[in-house]
Protein backbone atom coordinates (compact mmCIF):
# COMPACT_ATOMS: atom_id res chain seq x y z
CA UNK A 1 0.00 0.00 0.00
CA UNK A 2 1.42 3.56 -0.30
CA UNK A 3 3.07 5.84 1.92
CA UNK A 4 0.50 8.51 2.15
CA UNK A 5 2.79 10.73 2.34
CA UNK A 6 4.09 10.07 -0.47
CA UNK A 7 1.04 9.94 -2.56
CA UNK A 8 0.03 13.27 -0.93
CA UNK A 9 3.06 14.48 -2.51
CA UNK A 10 2.53 13.60 -5.94
CA UNK A 11 -1.04 14.61 -5.84
CA UNK A 12 -0.29 18.09 -4.96
CA UNK A 13 2.38 17.91 -7.75
CA UNK A 14 0.55 16.21 -10.27
CA UNK A 15 -2.73 18.65 -9.26
CA UNK A 16 -0.79 22.08 -9.18
CA UNK A 17 0.44 21.40 -13.22
CA UNK A 18 -3.43 19.90 -14.25
CA UNK A 19 -4.60 22.94 -12.99
CA UNK A 20 -1.68 24.89 -14.50
CA UNK A 21 -2.87 23.40 -17.59
CA UNK A 22 -6.46 23.89 -17.00
CA UNK A 23 -6.02 27.51 -16.22
CA UNK A 24 -3.63 28.25 -19.31
CA UNK A 25 -6.94 26.79 -21.10
CA UNK A 26 -9.94 28.25 -19.24
CA UNK A 27 -9.21 31.75 -19.73
CA UNK A 28 -12.63 32.51 -20.65
CA UNK A 29 -14.77 29.52 -20.24
CA UNK A 30 -17.60 30.06 -17.18
CA UNK A 31 -17.53 29.06 -14.19
CA UNK A 32 -19.03 25.14 -14.57
CA UNK A 33 -16.32 24.62 -17.17
CA UNK A 34 -14.10 25.92 -14.81
CA UNK A 35 -15.44 23.77 -11.98
CA UNK A 36 -15.04 20.59 -13.99
CA UNK A 37 -11.56 21.63 -15.27
CA UNK A 38 -10.71 21.40 -11.69
CA UNK A 39 -12.49 18.49 -11.23
CA UNK A 40 -11.08 16.62 -13.75
CA UNK A 41 -7.62 17.75 -12.92
CA UNK A 42 -8.29 16.70 -9.69
CA UNK A 43 -9.26 13.37 -10.32
CA UNK A 44 -6.38 12.92 -12.83
CA UNK A 45 -4.02 13.92 -10.16
CA UNK A 46 -5.52 11.57 -7.80
CA UNK A 47 -5.12 8.84 -10.10
CA UNK A 48 -1.82 9.42 -11.64
CA UNK A 49 -0.60 10.23 -8.02
CA UNK A 50 -2.18 7.37 -6.41
CA UNK A 51 -0.75 4.40 -9.08
CA UNK A 52 2.47 5.95 -9.10
CA UNK A 53 2.65 5.83 -5.29
CA UNK A 54 1.51 2.37 -4.92
CA UNK A 55 3.75 0.94 -7.38
CA UNK A 56 6.85 0.60 -6.23
CA UNK A 57 6.32 -0.68 -2.78
CA UNK A 58 3.28 -3.48 -3.53
CA UNK A 59 3.71 -5.97 -5.74
CA UNK A 60 2.69 -5.60 -9.32
CA UNK A 61 -0.87 -5.72 -10.86
CA UNK A 62 -1.97 -3.46 -7.53
CA UNK A 63 -3.10 -0.55 -9.44
CA UNK A 64 -6.31 0.12 -8.19
CA UNK A 65 -9.14 0.02 -11.38
CA UNK A 66 -10.51 2.94 -10.08
CA UNK A 67 -8.11 4.76 -11.03
CA UNK A 68 -8.31 4.16 -14.18
CA UNK A 69 -11.59 3.79 -14.65
CA UNK A 70 -12.19 7.47 -12.86
CA UNK A 71 -9.95 8.67 -15.56
CA UNK A 72 -11.39 7.17 -18.40
CA UNK A 73 -14.82 8.25 -17.03
CA UNK A 74 -13.04 11.75 -17.98
CA UNK A 75 -11.84 10.75 -20.75
CA UNK A 76 -14.93 9.50 -22.69
CA UNK A 77 -16.39 12.93 -22.58
CA UNK A 78 -15.31 14.88 -25.83
CA UNK A 79 -14.86 18.52 -23.89
CA UNK A 80 -12.31 17.27 -21.42
CA UNK A 81 -10.32 16.11 -24.41
CA UNK A 82 -8.22 18.96 -24.72
CA UNK A 83 -7.38 19.18 -20.90
CA UNK A 84 -6.72 15.73 -20.93
CA UNK A 85 -4.67 15.85 -23.84
CA UNK A 86 -2.45 18.75 -21.90
CA UNK A 87 -2.18 16.73 -19.06
CA UNK A 88 -1.47 13.21 -19.40
CA UNK A 89 -0.24 13.83 -23.38
CA UNK A 90 -1.51 12.34 -26.05
CA UNK A 91 -0.60 8.28 -25.64
CA UNK A 92 -2.04 9.00 -22.24
CA UNK A 93 -4.98 10.30 -23.27
CA UNK A 94 -5.37 7.49 -26.51
CA UNK A 95 -4.88 4.64 -23.09
CA UNK A 96 -7.49 6.55 -21.19
CA UNK A 97 -10.00 6.03 -24.46
CA UNK A 98 -9.07 2.96 -24.63
CA UNK A 99 -9.62 1.98 -21.32
CA UNK A 100 -13.14 3.60 -21.74
CA UNK A 101 -14.24 1.80 -24.75
CA UNK A 102 -12.61 -0.96 -23.09
CA UNK A 103 -14.61 -0.26 -19.82
CA UNK A 104 -18.09 -0.04 -22.32
CA UNK A 105 -17.81 -2.92 -23.55
CA UNK A 106 -16.78 -5.12 -20.31
CA UNK A 107 -20.30 -3.49 -18.68
CA UNK A 108 -22.23 -4.16 -21.70
CA UNK A 109 -21.37 -7.99 -21.36
CA UNK A 110 -21.46 -7.77 -17.60
CA UNK A 111 -24.97 -6.48 -17.33
CA UNK A 112 -25.83 -9.30 -19.93
CA UNK A 113 -24.60 -11.77 -17.44
CA UNK A 114 -26.21 -10.36 -14.88
CA UNK A 115 -29.99 -10.06 -16.05
CA UNK A 116 -29.43 -13.91 -17.24
CA UNK A 117 -27.98 -14.55 -13.71
CA UNK A 118 -30.48 -12.44 -12.07
CA UNK A 119 -33.67 -14.32 -13.68
CA UNK A 120 -32.14 -17.24 -12.77
CA UNK A 121 -31.68 -16.44 -8.88
CA UNK A 122 -35.02 -15.22 -9.43
CA UNK A 123 -36.95 -18.07 -10.09
CA UNK A 124 -35.11 -20.33 -7.86
CA UNK A 125 -35.23 -17.78 -5.08
CA UNK A 126 -38.74 -17.48 -5.24
CA UNK A 127 -38.62 -21.13 -4.39
CA UNK A 128 -35.79 -20.61 -1.74
CA UNK A 129 -38.60 -17.79 0.22
CA UNK A 130 -41.60 -19.67 0.07
CA UNK A 131 -39.35 -22.69 1.75
CA UNK A 132 -37.44 -21.27 4.08
CA UNK A 133 -40.07 -18.41 5.74
CA UNK A 134 -39.89 -17.07 9.10
CA UNK A 135 -36.77 -18.24 10.23
CA UNK A 136 -34.91 -17.63 7.36
CA UNK A 137 -36.36 -14.38 6.36
CA UNK A 138 -34.47 -12.29 8.48
CA UNK A 139 -31.10 -13.77 6.96
CA UNK A 140 -32.73 -13.06 3.79
CA UNK A 141 -33.44 -9.63 4.23
CA UNK A 142 -30.40 -8.84 5.88
CA UNK A 143 -28.72 -10.32 2.63
CA UNK A 144 -30.47 -8.46 0.29
CA UNK A 145 -29.62 -5.10 2.79
CA UNK A 146 -26.04 -5.91 1.84
CA UNK A 147 -26.47 -6.61 -1.83
CA UNK A 148 -28.34 -3.59 -2.40
CA UNK A 149 -25.93 -1.61 -0.53
CA UNK A 150 -23.27 -3.35 -2.71
CA UNK A 151 -24.30 -2.62 -5.47
CA UNK A 152 -25.28 1.27 -4.66
CA UNK A 153 -21.35 1.22 -4.07
CA UNK A 154 -20.82 0.27 -7.09
CA UNK A 155 -22.08 2.91 -8.58
CA UNK A 156 -20.45 5.32 -6.40
CA UNK A 157 -17.11 3.61 -6.85
CA UNK A 158 -15.60 4.21 -10.45
CA UNK A 159 -14.48 0.96 -11.79
CA UNK A 160 -16.25 -1.34 -8.84
CA UNK A 161 -18.62 -2.61 -11.67
CA UNK A 162 -17.61 -6.22 -11.89
CA UNK A 163 -16.36 -6.13 -8.31
CA UNK A 164 -17.73 -8.28 -5.74
CA UNK A 165 -17.28 -8.87 -1.81
CA UNK A 166 -13.79 -8.63 -0.75
CA UNK A 167 -12.33 -6.76 -4.16
CA UNK A 168 -15.49 -4.24 -3.82
CA UNK A 169 -14.25 -3.60 -0.23
CA UNK A 170 -10.41 -3.01 -1.39
CA UNK A 171 -11.72 -0.86 -4.52
CA UNK A 172 -13.77 1.31 -1.60
CA UNK A 173 -11.00 1.24 1.01
CA UNK A 174 -8.93 3.11 -1.60
CA UNK A 175 -11.19 5.25 -3.53
CA UNK A 176 -12.23 6.44 0.07
CA UNK A 177 -8.71 7.05 1.14
CA UNK A 178 -7.71 8.94 -2.33
CA UNK A 179 -11.30 11.00 -2.01
CA UNK A 180 -10.28 12.12 1.69
CA UNK A 181 -6.61 13.29 0.28
CA UNK A 182 -8.15 14.82 -2.31
CA UNK A 183 -10.29 16.50 -0.37
CA UNK A 184 -8.13 17.95 1.95
CA UNK A 185 -5.66 19.01 -0.43
CA UNK A 186 -8.36 20.48 -2.27
CA UNK A 187 -9.34 22.56 1.21
CA UNK A 188 -5.62 23.12 1.28
CA UNK A 189 -5.12 24.60 -1.82
CA UNK A 190 -8.57 27.00 -1.17
CA UNK A 191 -6.87 28.11 1.65
CA UNK A 192 -3.57 29.12 0.31
CA UNK A 193 -5.48 30.84 -2.82
CA UNK A 194 -7.98 32.47 -0.26
CA UNK A 195 -4.91 34.20 2.03
CA UNK A 196 -3.45 35.36 -1.10
CA UNK A 197 -6.07 37.25 -2.32
CA UNK A 198 -8.49 38.16 0.91
CA UNK B 1 6.40 34.44 8.96
CA UNK B 2 5.31 32.86 11.84
CA UNK B 3 2.12 34.17 11.61
CA UNK B 4 1.93 33.68 7.95
CA UNK B 5 1.96 29.77 8.82
CA UNK B 6 -0.23 29.96 11.34
CA UNK B 7 -2.26 31.32 8.74
CA UNK B 8 -3.06 30.36 5.36
CA UNK B 9 -0.13 27.80 5.36
CA UNK B 10 -1.01 26.28 8.00
CA UNK B 11 -2.39 22.89 5.99
CA UNK B 12 0.18 23.39 3.73
CA UNK B 13 3.06 23.46 6.18
CA UNK B 14 1.28 20.32 7.65
CA UNK B 15 1.16 18.95 4.37
CA UNK B 16 4.96 19.44 3.81
CA UNK B 17 6.47 19.39 6.99
CA UNK B 18 6.75 15.75 6.72
CA UNK B 19 9.20 16.10 3.94
CA UNK B 20 11.91 17.83 5.86
CA UNK B 21 12.11 14.62 8.46
CA UNK B 22 12.08 11.86 5.22
CA UNK B 23 15.13 14.32 4.23
CA UNK B 24 16.94 13.39 6.84
CA UNK B 25 17.86 10.21 5.88
CA UNK B 26 14.34 8.61 7.97
CA UNK B 27 13.98 8.00 4.35
CA UNK B 28 15.64 5.10 4.42
CA UNK B 29 13.20 3.48 7.45
CA UNK B 30 10.43 4.83 5.93
CA UNK B 31 9.97 3.18 2.60
CA UNK B 32 11.89 0.22 3.98
CA UNK B 33 8.84 -0.11 6.19
CA UNK B 34 6.85 0.56 3.64
CA UNK B 35 8.19 -2.14 1.62
CA UNK B 36 8.33 -4.58 4.29
CA UNK B 37 4.80 -4.05 5.40
CA UNK B 38 4.00 -4.02 1.18
CA UNK B 39 5.85 -7.90 0.86
CA UNK B 40 5.66 -9.08 4.23
CA UNK B 41 6.05 -12.83 4.66
CA UNK B 42 3.15 -13.39 6.14
CA UNK B 43 -0.24 -12.97 3.41
CA UNK B 44 -1.75 -12.30 6.22
CA UNK B 45 0.13 -9.22 6.41
CA UNK B 46 -0.29 -8.99 2.78
CA UNK B 47 -4.27 -8.34 3.83
CA UNK B 48 -2.56 -5.92 6.07
CA UNK B 49 -0.57 -4.00 4.28
CA UNK B 50 -3.79 -1.98 3.15
CA UNK B 51 -4.78 -1.74 6.90
CA UNK B 52 -1.39 -0.89 7.20
CA UNK B 53 -1.95 1.95 5.21
CA UNK B 54 -3.79 3.61 8.25
CA UNK B 55 -1.22 2.65 10.33
CA UNK B 56 1.49 3.88 8.32
CA UNK B 57 -0.27 7.02 7.32
CA UNK B 58 -0.81 7.81 11.31
CA UNK B 59 3.04 7.05 11.76
CA UNK B 60 3.80 9.41 8.79
CA UNK B 61 1.40 11.99 10.03
CA UNK B 62 3.47 12.37 13.38
CA UNK B 63 6.27 13.60 11.11
CA UNK B 64 4.39 16.70 10.96
CA UNK B 65 3.54 17.24 14.63
CA UNK B 66 0.22 15.44 14.86
CA UNK B 67 -1.32 18.33 12.71
CA UNK B 68 -2.98 16.00 10.64
CA UNK B 69 -5.15 14.90 14.06
CA UNK B 70 -6.88 18.82 13.26
CA UNK B 71 -7.10 17.75 10.24
CA UNK B 72 -9.99 15.52 11.42
CA UNK B 73 -7.90 12.67 11.41
CA UNK B 74 -7.43 12.27 8.49
CA UNK B 75 -6.33 8.44 8.41
CA UNK B 76 -8.68 7.82 11.39
CA UNK B 77 -5.63 7.15 13.77
CA UNK B 78 -5.89 8.86 17.41
CA UNK B 79 -2.69 11.09 17.44
CA UNK B 80 -1.93 9.59 21.28
CA UNK B 81 -0.98 6.74 19.84
CA UNK B 82 1.61 8.20 17.69
CA UNK B 83 3.24 9.61 20.67
CA UNK B 84 5.45 6.42 20.54
CA UNK B 85 6.32 6.00 17.24
CA UNK B 86 6.86 9.78 17.01
CA UNK B 87 9.71 9.51 19.61
CA UNK B 88 11.01 6.95 17.45
CA UNK B 89 10.81 8.25 14.27
CA UNK B 90 12.11 11.79 15.49
CA UNK B 91 14.91 10.46 17.12
CA UNK B 92 16.34 7.79 14.84
CA UNK B 93 17.89 9.01 11.42
CA UNK B 94 19.02 5.57 10.62
CA UNK B 95 17.18 3.05 8.16
CA UNK B 96 17.86 0.37 10.45
CA UNK B 97 16.44 1.77 13.82
CA UNK B 98 13.82 3.11 11.95
CA UNK B 99 12.75 0.29 10.27
CA UNK B 100 13.27 -1.99 13.78
CA UNK B 101 10.21 0.14 15.47
CA UNK B 102 8.39 0.10 12.56
CA UNK B 103 8.64 -3.87 12.27
CA UNK B 104 7.63 -3.90 15.81
CA UNK B 105 4.94 -1.42 15.07
CA UNK B 106 3.91 -3.06 12.16
CA UNK B 107 3.92 -6.56 13.85
CA UNK B 108 1.91 -5.88 17.12
CA UNK B 109 -0.20 -3.91 14.71
CA UNK B 110 -0.72 -7.82 12.59
CA UNK B 111 -1.23 -9.22 15.78
CA UNK B 112 -3.61 -6.83 16.78
CA UNK B 113 -5.42 -7.31 13.82
CA UNK B 114 -5.57 -10.82 14.28
CA UNK B 115 -6.16 -11.03 17.59
CA UNK B 116 -9.58 -9.12 16.60
CA UNK B 117 -10.28 -11.25 13.84
CA UNK B 118 -10.00 -14.09 15.82
CA UNK B 119 -12.06 -12.99 18.44
CA UNK B 120 -14.67 -11.77 16.34
CA UNK B 121 -14.79 -15.34 15.05
CA UNK B 122 -14.80 -16.71 18.24
CA UNK B 123 -17.69 -13.72 19.51
CA UNK B 124 -19.48 -14.78 16.57
CA UNK B 125 -19.78 -18.91 17.88
CA UNK B 126 -21.35 -17.98 21.02
CA UNK B 127 -24.44 -16.43 19.33
CA UNK B 128 -24.89 -20.05 17.15
CA UNK B 129 -24.18 -21.51 20.39
CA UNK B 130 -27.61 -21.17 21.10
CA UNK B 131 -28.81 -23.08 18.49
CA UNK B 132 -30.93 -20.31 16.46
CA UNK B 133 -30.88 -20.30 13.17
CA UNK B 134 -31.72 -16.72 12.55
CA UNK B 135 -30.20 -13.49 12.43
CA UNK B 136 -26.71 -13.44 13.98
CA UNK B 137 -26.25 -17.09 12.51
CA UNK B 138 -27.28 -15.44 9.32
CA UNK B 139 -24.98 -12.99 9.31
CA UNK B 140 -22.24 -14.54 9.00
CA UNK B 141 -24.00 -17.39 6.58
CA UNK B 142 -24.73 -14.67 4.64
CA UNK B 143 -21.24 -13.27 3.99
CA UNK B 144 -20.97 -16.60 2.54
CA UNK B 145 -23.79 -16.16 0.69
CA UNK B 146 -22.44 -12.69 -0.82
CA UNK B 147 -19.05 -13.84 -1.78
CA UNK B 148 -19.61 -17.55 -2.68
CA UNK B 149 -22.01 -16.93 -5.39
CA UNK B 150 -19.76 -18.59 -7.86
CA UNK B 151 -20.00 -21.74 -5.94
CA UNK B 152 -23.99 -22.66 -6.19
CA UNK B 153 -26.28 -19.50 -6.06
CA UNK B 154 -29.29 -21.79 -6.59
CA UNK B 155 -28.67 -23.82 -3.16
CA UNK B 156 -31.48 -24.20 -1.08
CA UNK B 157 -31.57 -21.53 1.96
CA UNK B 158 -31.90 -24.43 4.35
CA UNK B 159 -29.23 -26.87 2.87
CA UNK B 160 -26.52 -23.94 3.11
CA UNK B 161 -27.60 -22.92 6.70
CA UNK B 162 -27.23 -26.68 7.45
CA UNK B 163 -24.32 -26.92 6.12
CA UNK B 164 -22.73 -23.51 8.11
CA UNK B 165 -24.34 -24.66 11.16
CA UNK B 166 -23.03 -28.15 11.43
CA UNK B 167 -19.57 -26.69 10.20
CA UNK B 168 -20.08 -24.26 13.10
CA UNK B 169 -21.60 -26.98 15.72
CA UNK B 170 -19.15 -29.20 15.73
CA UNK B 171 -16.77 -26.52 16.30
CA UNK B 172 -18.88 -25.24 19.63
CA UNK B 173 -19.30 -28.65 21.16
CA UNK B 174 -15.40 -29.55 21.90
CA UNK B 175 -14.13 -26.07 22.49
CA UNK B 176 -16.34 -23.15 21.87
CA UNK B 177 -13.87 -20.82 20.65
CA UNK B 178 -10.52 -22.64 21.59
CA UNK B 179 -8.41 -21.54 18.77
CA UNK B 180 -5.62 -23.44 19.39
CA UNK B 181 -5.45 -26.65 18.01
CA UNK B 182 -3.21 -26.86 15.14
CA UNK B 183 -5.47 -28.73 12.84
CA UNK B 184 -4.16 -26.57 9.75
CA UNK B 185 -3.31 -28.29 6.49
CA UNK B 186 -0.77 -25.46 4.83
CA UNK B 187 -3.77 -24.31 2.10
CA UNK B 188 -1.53 -22.76 -0.93
CA UNK B 189 -0.10 -19.89 0.56
CA UNK B 190 -2.88 -18.68 3.45
CA UNK B 191 -1.90 -20.48 6.77
CA UNK B 192 -5.60 -20.88 8.51
CA UNK B 193 -5.42 -21.99 11.90
CA UNK B 194 -8.79 -24.04 12.19
CA UNK B 195 -10.29 -24.22 15.31
CA UNK B 196 -11.03 -27.28 17.03
CA UNK B 197 -13.11 -29.96 15.61
CA UNK B 198 -14.24 -27.78 13.12
CA UNK B 199 -14.67 -29.32 9.18
CA UNK B 200 -11.33 -28.58 7.45
CA UNK B 201 -12.18 -29.75 4.35
CA UNK B 202 -11.20 -27.19 1.56
CA UNK B 203 -14.46 -25.75 1.41
CA UNK B 204 -15.11 -24.61 4.74
CA UNK B 205 -11.40 -23.24 5.17
CA UNK B 206 -11.96 -21.23 2.14
CA UNK B 207 -15.35 -19.93 3.48
CA UNK B 208 -13.72 -19.20 6.68
CA UNK B 209 -10.58 -17.33 4.80
CA UNK B 210 -12.79 -15.04 2.96
CA UNK B 211 -14.81 -14.25 5.92
CA UNK B 212 -11.95 -13.38 7.92
CA UNK B 213 -10.64 -11.51 4.88
CA UNK B 214 -13.26 -9.23 4.39
CA UNK B 215 -14.07 -9.01 8.18
CA UNK B 216 -10.60 -7.38 7.89
CA UNK B 217 -11.44 -4.72 5.70
CA UNK B 218 -14.71 -4.47 7.22
CA UNK B 219 -12.60 -3.04 10.14
CA UNK B 220 -10.43 -1.31 7.96
CA UNK B 221 -12.63 1.07 6.45
CA UNK B 222 -14.54 1.09 9.94
CA UNK B 223 -10.94 2.80 10.66
CA UNK B 224 -11.13 5.04 7.66
CA UNK B 225 -14.46 5.85 7.80
CA UNK B 226 -15.64 8.24 10.87
CA UNK B 227 -18.23 7.33 12.99
CA UNK B 228 -18.48 3.88 11.53
CA UNK B 229 -17.20 2.23 14.78
CA UNK B 230 -21.08 2.75 16.38
CA UNK B 231 -22.34 0.51 14.34
CA UNK B 232 -22.18 -2.84 14.07
CA UNK B 233 -22.83 -4.86 11.20
CA UNK B 234 -22.39 -5.42 7.70
CA UNK B 235 -25.34 -3.72 6.46
CA UNK B 236 -24.85 -0.55 8.66
CA UNK B 237 -21.53 0.00 8.13
CA UNK B 238 -22.02 -0.03 4.23
CA UNK B 239 -25.04 2.58 4.79
CA UNK B 240 -22.40 4.72 6.87
CA UNK B 241 -19.35 3.89 4.16
CA UNK B 242 -22.04 4.98 1.14
CA UNK B 243 -23.00 8.37 3.13
CA UNK B 244 -19.53 9.15 3.57
CA UNK B 245 -18.48 8.04 -0.14
CA UNK B 246 -21.23 10.25 -1.33
CA UNK B 247 -20.51 13.17 1.12
CA UNK B 248 -16.86 13.51 -0.02
CA UNK B 249 -17.70 13.22 -3.26
CA UNK B 250 -19.73 16.78 -3.07
CA UNK B 251 -17.36 18.00 -1.06
CA UNK B 252 -14.60 17.53 -3.69
CA UNK B 253 -17.57 19.33 -5.88
CA UNK B 254 -18.35 22.07 -3.83
CA UNK B 255 -14.19 22.76 -3.36
CA UNK B 256 -13.64 22.56 -6.95
CA UNK B 257 -16.16 24.91 -7.95
CA UNK B 258 -14.33 27.32 -5.15
CA UNK B 259 -11.14 26.47 -6.30
CA UNK B 260 -12.61 27.35 -9.63
CA UNK B 261 -13.83 31.06 -8.67
CA UNK B 262 -10.11 31.85 -8.07
CA UNK B 263 -9.32 33.77 -11.03
CA UNK B 264 -7.43 31.34 -13.08
CA UNK B 265 -4.36 33.62 -13.72
CA UNK B 266 -3.37 33.19 -10.05
CA UNK B 267 -2.96 29.36 -10.99
CA UNK B 268 0.28 30.07 -12.07
CA UNK B 269 0.86 32.44 -9.29
CA UNK B 270 0.18 29.60 -6.53
CA UNK B 271 3.07 27.43 -6.85
CA UNK B 272 5.35 30.28 -5.99
CA UNK B 273 2.85 31.84 -3.58
CA UNK B 274 2.56 28.46 -1.95
CA UNK B 275 6.36 28.26 -1.74
CA UNK B 276 6.89 31.13 0.51
CA UNK B 277 4.88 29.17 2.92
CA UNK B 278 6.53 25.84 2.97
CA UNK B 279 10.08 27.61 3.20
CA UNK B 280 9.10 27.52 6.70
CA UNK B 281 7.70 23.98 6.57
CA UNK B 282 10.42 22.67 4.73
CA UNK B 283 13.75 23.94 6.30
CA UNK B 284 17.54 22.83 5.69
CA UNK B 285 16.02 21.91 2.16
CA UNK B 286 14.56 25.37 2.05
CA UNK B 287 17.76 27.06 1.98
CA UNK B 288 19.25 24.33 -1.37
CA UNK B 289 15.60 25.50 -2.56
CA UNK B 290 16.23 29.05 -2.78
CA UNK B 291 19.96 28.92 -3.70
CA UNK B 292 18.28 26.61 -6.77
CA UNK B 293 15.99 29.35 -7.18
CA UNK B 294 18.50 32.69 -7.61
CA UNK B 295 20.27 30.55 -10.33
CA UNK B 296 17.98 30.50 -13.21
CA UNK B 297 19.78 27.39 -15.33
CA UNK B 298 21.03 23.85 -14.37
CA UNK B 299 19.54 22.45 -11.57
CA UNK B 300 21.78 20.46 -9.58
CA UNK B 301 18.31 18.88 -8.49
CA UNK B 302 20.74 16.42 -6.34
CA UNK B 303 18.42 16.30 -3.93
CA UNK B 304 15.07 17.13 -4.66
CA UNK B 305 15.89 16.57 -8.52
CA UNK B 306 14.13 13.36 -8.22
CA UNK B 307 10.96 14.67 -8.43
CA UNK B 308 10.30 12.62 -11.24
CA UNK B 309 12.44 9.83 -10.36
CA UNK B 310 10.35 8.60 -7.30
CA UNK B 311 8.09 7.72 -10.58
CA UNK B 312 10.76 5.95 -11.91
CA UNK B 313 10.74 2.69 -11.50
CA UNK B 314 13.20 2.25 -8.63
CA UNK B 315 11.82 5.10 -6.70
CA UNK B 316 11.37 3.81 -3.20
CA UNK B 317 11.93 7.38 -1.54
CA UNK B 318 9.82 9.94 -0.68
CA UNK B 319 11.69 13.31 -0.97
CA UNK B 320 10.75 17.31 -0.91
CA UNK B 321 9.40 16.94 -4.17
CA UNK B 322 6.74 19.79 -4.23
CA UNK B 323 9.73 22.58 -3.62
CA UNK B 324 11.94 22.09 -6.39
CA UNK B 325 8.78 21.23 -8.58
CA UNK B 326 7.22 24.73 -7.62
CA UNK B 327 10.06 26.03 -8.12
CA UNK B 328 10.12 24.58 -11.49
CA UNK B 329 7.50 26.07 -12.02
CA UNK B 330 7.77 29.65 -11.00
CA UNK B 331 11.41 29.62 -12.71
CA UNK B 332 10.09 28.16 -15.90
CA UNK B 333 7.96 31.08 -16.31
CA UNK B 334 11.08 33.08 -17.11
CA UNK B 335 12.78 29.96 -19.15
CA UNK B 336 12.37 28.77 -22.01
CA UNK B 337 13.83 24.60 -22.46
CA UNK B 338 13.21 22.68 -25.33
CA UNK B 339 10.78 19.83 -24.06
CA UNK B 340 11.36 17.52 -26.44
CA UNK B 341 13.32 15.60 -23.95
CA UNK B 342 10.81 14.75 -21.81
CA UNK B 343 8.22 12.91 -24.11
CA UNK B 344 10.30 9.56 -24.36
CA UNK B 345 10.52 8.55 -21.37
CA UNK B 346 6.74 10.10 -20.04
CA UNK B 347 5.39 7.92 -22.68
CA UNK B 348 7.32 5.32 -21.44
CA UNK B 349 5.83 6.25 -17.97
CA UNK B 350 2.11 6.76 -18.58
CA UNK B 351 2.38 3.18 -20.71
CA UNK B 352 3.05 1.61 -17.28
CA UNK B 353 0.49 3.14 -15.80
CA UNK B 354 -2.33 2.09 -18.16
CA UNK B 355 -0.42 -1.33 -18.02
CA UNK B 356 -0.64 -1.45 -13.76
CA UNK B 357 2.94 -2.00 -14.17
CA UNK B 358 5.08 0.25 -12.80
CA UNK B 359 4.18 4.00 -11.28
CA UNK B 360 6.18 7.22 -13.09
CA UNK B 361 3.06 8.31 -14.54
CA UNK B 362 3.94 11.66 -13.30
CA UNK B 363 6.57 12.70 -16.06
CA UNK B 364 3.56 13.44 -18.14
CA UNK B 365 3.95 14.36 -21.30
CA UNK B 366 4.79 17.94 -20.66
CA UNK B 367 5.35 19.07 -24.69
CA UNK B 368 2.60 21.37 -24.25
CA UNK B 369 3.74 23.65 -21.77
CA UNK B 370 7.16 24.74 -21.09
CA UNK B 371 7.67 24.79 -17.13
CA UNK B 372 8.11 21.35 -17.24
CA UNK B 373 10.10 21.16 -19.92
CA UNK B 374 12.56 22.13 -17.57
CA UNK B 375 12.01 19.01 -14.93
CA UNK B 376 11.45 16.90 -17.64
CA UNK B 377 15.08 18.44 -19.26
CA UNK B 378 16.62 17.84 -15.50
CA UNK B 379 15.07 14.44 -15.44
CA UNK B 380 16.44 13.57 -18.56
CA UNK B 381 20.15 14.52 -17.78
CA UNK B 382 20.23 12.70 -14.81
CA UNK B 383 18.60 9.63 -16.50
CA UNK B 384 21.66 9.76 -18.48
CA UNK B 385 23.44 9.99 -15.46
CA UNK B 386 22.93 6.61 -15.44
CA UNK B 387 21.47 5.77 -11.67
CA UNK B 388 18.36 6.20 -10.77
CA UNK B 389 18.05 6.44 -7.35
CA UNK B 390 17.81 9.48 -5.36
CA UNK B 391 20.82 10.58 -3.51
CA UNK B 392 20.88 12.84 -0.31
Amino acid sequence: MHAPGRFKKAFMEQLLLGLRAAGQASKSMGLRERRDAVRLSSDVAMALASSSARGAPPPHGATASWARALVARHAAERRNEALLRRIMGGAGYEMALAAAAAARGRKDARSRRIVRRSRRVLSAGRKKRTASGGGGGGAMAARRMVKARMKVLRTLVPGADGLRGFSLLSETLDYVACLKTQVELLQCLCKGSRSRLG
Amino acid sequence: MESRAAGGGDYIASLLSSAPRLDFGVLGGVPGMDGAAGDGGDSLEKFCGDPGFAERAARLSSFSGQRFAGAGGLFGLPPPALAASNGDFGGSREASSVSDPASAMRDANAKKRKAPAAAKGKGKEPPCQAGEQNDSDAKRCKTDGGDKREESPVKPKAEQAGSDVSVEDSGQKPGKGKNAKPVEPPKDYVHVRARRGQATDSHSLAERVRRERISQRMKVLQDLVPGCNKVIGKALMLDEIINYVQSLQRQVEFLSMKLATVNPVDFSNLPALLQKDMFQACGPSASSVFSLESSNSGFPFSDQGDVFQSFVPNGMENQCNLNPLDLALSQATSAQYAFQDGTPSSNLQQRNFWEEDLPSVFQMDNGQSQENGVSAQSFHGQLQAGHMKMEF
